[in-house]
């Protein structure tokens, strides 16, 4: 009893202790621009501690300047996140533009292009069996640049997986160095400029890969969290997130056998993976559950590089059947040119193909029955898929080609994003080191002062720069070409 | 051809600003205004023409990184100054930190 009573009082003592500091500062603060004003300080001593004889101890110095010291702490840290998400999300939307060339030149589009002249030269010649034959190869070839894209996407995607992997164990061994630092400072290091310099370090480099906070407890150990709510450490505890992949349960997928996403769960097993949007694994889950999905799919959608594969074939294999390649009698209708897998709609254009065992020249047919009656309407209809007209020739209200290209931006405008984000993110890095350095030694009333001067002066290049960005917009928007 | 000289200059010029604003301090902030208020004279006095674009396009992207360097070094300080001021004198009932009152009144010291 006696020693609660003990620890009571020295809470209250330094409780006022506390208070006498801060209204010295306070008054240090308002009278931060008064000409000739000569701050005060308040030192504060350190109690003796010894339960024994009812001495409890307690110490409060310096808490505001703590607090300062861990702030500037985490707006590095904060900045390094961002620093580390953009990083990622360059490298990784780099190699996928790659797969995505719009030039015309290689690729899905060239293969469209070279497809859609065969079909106009087919229209011209419709009973020549080398424009026939030509149809058939640069149908093969398109199956292939589909294929291509879809392989060149999955690789990308298994590449993310494994990514994700690596950056999940980069985070546990960070978080494991930060455990025995915690454990030394139990052991009593608590003042150990070494470790606490080592732990700074640690945690900058851990905050490249994850969204991290961190809380400094009573006893000097941190206590980290990812994504503000995820325990990693508490005291000498670690608690270590782990990834999987897997397919949600609810609601059931709709696309069962499409590839599954990357979860990263928690130490209880819990899923966080919707939290996780920071640093390199936030991009990583974001390249691969989101961009990379919207090509390929995932659970709940077929993926668009599939949908613009299914919608083609079709379409052509459609109007290829509605044809006949002989009158008759009896009439020989066409054949299909594309085929793929149909075991799932998330695999199509990995399958994509043209079974030239199956396709012959003489078997497509370039014969539209009417009514009314056209002898080269197949190739006709085909050849006008390049800039359709109907709304079956079209998908999402696009053409083939433009559809595409859409797809391609998605890739190229989310690349560009990221690169500004990169070219913002170095300086701002190198910003929060110097602020914090700044901070360094400088008294809370020095600060207090600065902190006035620097709202008037924020407002006016703030002012400045606005107005001229404004400019140059405006000039651009005049100099349209 | 001369305009995007002059547009080139003052794109160096904001460039000099994003550089000082990587060690923001009330006296580097004076220097930006300063850089500033020179660069937007200068630009005034254009008239830049079709060719000239793609210099427009560069300072547009500099200015953009100069508000965003400036955007953040004034985060920085106003969550700090937030912070601050309701450790020094609470809170107001809205949630927001008291007002720390600066009367200036004079000091006479010796």
């Amino acid at each position: 009893m006696s020693n609660v009573l003990a620890s009571l009082i020295s809470s209250a003592g330094a409780l006022s202790a506390y208070d006498q500091v801060l209204e010295v500062t306070q008054n240090n603060v308002a009278n931060a621009s008064t000409p000739g004003f000569v701050k005060q300080r308040q030192a504060l001593l350190a109690m003796p501690f010894d339960p024994n004889m009812g001495m409890g101890g307690g110490v409060r110095t310096g808490e505001v300047e703590n607090a300062r010291s861990e702030y500037a702490d985490q707006a590095v840290r904060r900045q390094n996140t961002l620093l580390g998400q953009a990083q990622q999300d360059v490298n990784g939307l780099s190699s996928l533009q790659s797969l995505f060339d719009i030039s015309g030149n290689t690729g899905i589009p060239q293969g469209l292009n070279a497809l859609f002249q065969g079909f106009s030269a087919w229209a011209q010649s419709p009973n020549d069996t080398i424009a026939r034959q030509t149809v058939i190869e640069r149908a093969t070839d398109l199956a292939a640049n589909f294929r291509t894209t879809a392989t060149g996407l999955a690789n990308a995607a298994q590449d993310a997986e494994r990514q994700v992997s690596q950056t999940v164990d980069t985070v546990n061994n960070l978080v494991g160095e930060l455990r025995g630092f915690n454990e030394q400072i139990l052991r009593g290091a608590r003042h150990d400029a070494g470790v606490d310099a080592a732990m700074h370090s640690t945690l900058e480099d851990l905050c490249q890969y994850a969204d991290i906070t961190t809380i400094n407890q009573t006893d000097g150990t941190i206590t980290v969290l990812m994504n503000g709510q995820t325990p990693l450490l508490l005291g000498d505890q670690q608690y270590k997130i782990g990834s999987r992949l897997a397919s949600p349960d609810t609601p059931p997928p709709v696309y069962p056998n499409a590839r599954p996403s990357v979860h990263i769960t928690a130490s209880d097993g819990s899923d966080v993976t919707a939290a996780t949007t920071g640093g390199q694994l936030g991009s990583l889950l974001n390249l691969r559950n989101g961009i990379l999905a919207s090509y390929l799919g995932d659970a709940t959608q077929p993926g668009d590089l599939n949908r613009l594969a299914k919608q083609f074939a079709d379409r052509v294999n459609g109007v290829l059947t509605a044809g006949n390649a002989s009158d008759g009698p009896p009439a020989q209708p066409g054949v299909a040119l594309f085929s793929y897998g149909t075991t799932s709609d998330t695999n199509v254009a990995a399958t994509m193909s043209v079974d030239q065992s199956v396709v012959k020249p003489d078997l497509l047919g370039p014969i539209d029955p009417g009514p009314p009656y056209v002898s080269n309407g197949v190739p006709l209809a085909l050849s006008a898929m390049a800039n359709p007209q109907k709304a079956a020739d079209q998908i999402d209200g696009a053409s083939y080609n433009e559809f595409f290209g859409d797809l391609a931006a998605r890739t190229g405008s989310a690349l560009d994003q990221a690169n500004s984000r990169l070219q913002v993110a170095q300086p701002a890095v190198a910003q929060a080191r110097n602020l914090r350095q700044q901070m360094s030694g400088v008294s809370l009333d020095e600060e207090a002062s600065v902190l006035i001067q620097f709202q008037r002066a924020y407002e006016a290049s703030s002012r400045l720069i606005t107005v001229m960005y404004q400019l140059t917009e405006d000039t651009i928007n005049m100099l349209q070409p | 051809m001369e305009d995007a000289r002059a547009i080139a200059a003052i794109s160096s010029e904001v460039e000099r600003v994003c550089t000082l604003l990587k060690a923001p301090s009330p006296e580097t902030l004076e220097r930006c205004e300063r850089i500033l208020e020179s660069a937007a004279a200068s630009y005034a006095g254009l008239r830049p023409q079709r060719a000239d674009r793609p210099a427009v396009e560069h300072l547009r992207s500099a200015l953009g990184l100069a508000g965003q360097l400036l955007e953040s070094a004034f985060q920085y300080h106003e969550q700090w100054r937030r912070r601050l001021w309701s450790s020094l004198a609470g809170y107001q009932p809205g949630g927001d930190p008291a007002v720390v009152v600066h009367p200036n009144r004079v000091s006479l010291r010796g």
